[in-house]
């Protein structure tokens, strides 16, 4: 059933600006509701709607919830904990660097010998560059920690 | 931002100096609105508790870039909002990915149940009634479209402003207050059943 507005105002325009987040300042549109049905009823609902909401009443979190939190902190700080001295740092740069240098000399001595042999060691041997490198590569992201969490929580 | 206008704000700034029990005393604070905030977006208490000890988690960890541009909770609930919204993406993925679709979906229709406990000094009928009522309030909140979803909760539970709904979900004061108007028309529309039970 529709109702004839009464007055001129059009009731789509009138139930937008009805909404308090819309609202204009009071005059026309408020003497428009008190007079028209449509527009009331439509006022009505939204307002019955919002109160229903409130039916998700809020609730307590556990007991424990706090000391979960302290818990994973500290759980996240041991396994996030950095090289904090720098000549340990250094001295697993190094390390990773003399690595990377024993396994490329190690490849090219073994360049030329029996081709099935040789393509597996150079095989084997060059998954063990690879792991060299990503150490190399942690190394860096243990350097710039902060700048891997920034990401993290983009 | 003055930090003296907000005292979270000044507890955040010692927490970035290193002040646990500043930490202890925001997530004290914190705990319950975080909680209610994430069970409502996710349209369940399961895992609620979860996300929002991580949402901690990761305040801690961004305390040494901590910059107080804001009040303090409009900070914690951005990180809430996006690791929510992350999390319903995984979830709609892993849905999409499960073989058991009907499991899924019998974890996704079923909001708030998790922790339901009626109590025994309420008429059976009653929260029986309330349980529908609570229920139903939850699948048309999870119903709405994400943008609209946490615009309309920060603003009905948390009752913040357009400014703060605006910085936390990333849009305009006026698309904040455009999203809640939409929201309440659509829920307007889908509890307007149960409305007219309210009322009479």
């Amino acid at each position: 059933m529709t109702t004839k507005p009464p007055d001129a105002l059009d009731c789509r325009a009138v139930q937008a600006s009805l909404a308090d987040e819309l609202k204009t300042p009071a005059g026309p549109v408020e003497r428009h509701v008190a007079e028209c049905p449509a527009c009331r009823a439509f006022a009505e609902r939204r307002d019955r709607a919002w109160t229903l909401l409130g039916a998700l009443e809020d609730r307590e979190p556990s007991p424990r919830f706090a000391a979960g939190v302290m818990a994973k902190l500290a759980s996240a700080e041991t396994r996030r904990r950095p090289l904090s001295a720098p000549w340990l740092r250094w001295t697993a740069v190094a390390s990773a660097f003399a690595a990377l240098i024993l396994v490329a000399s190690i490849i090219l001595d073994r360049v030329g010998t029996d081709d099935e042999a040789a393509s597996g060691v150079v095989a084997e041997l060059d998954l063990d560059v690879l792991e060299s490198q990503e150490m190399l590569q942690h190394l860096d992201v243990i350097e710039d920690l902060d700048l891997l969490l920034l990401l993290d929580e983009g | 931002m003055d930090s003296i206008l907000d005292p979270d704000v000044e507890l955040m700034l010692r927490v970035q100096a290193g002040d646990r029990p500043a930490f202890e005393a925001l997530v004290g604070k914190y705990q319950r609105p975080l909680v209610n905030l994430i069970g409502r977006y996710l349209g369940a208490y399961d895992d609620a508790e979860d996300l929002a000890q991580e949402v901690f988690i990761r305040v801690h960890r961004a305390a040494p870039r901590y910059q107080p541009t804001a009040k303090f909770s409009t900070w914690l609930y951005t990180i809430a909002r996006r690791l929510c919204a992350n999390h319903a993406r995984g979830r709609a993925l892993r849905r999409w990915f499960t073989l058991s679709r009907d499991a899924a979906d019998a974890e996704d229709d079923s909001p708030d149940e998790g922790r339901d406990v009626a109590d025994p000094a309420d008429d059976p009928s009653v929260t029986a009634e309330k349980r529908q009522l609570r229920r139903v309030v939850a699948q048309a909140l999870s119903a709405l479209p994400d943008t609209l979803r946490s615009a309309v909760i920060l603003r009905r539970y948390e009752e913040l402003s357009y400014e703060e709904i605006a910085t936390i979900v990333g849009c305009s004061v006026t698309a904040a207050k455009l999203r809640v108007h939409r929201a309440k028309s659509i829920l307007a529309k889908r509890l307007a059943p149960y409305a007219k039970d309210a009322e009479s």
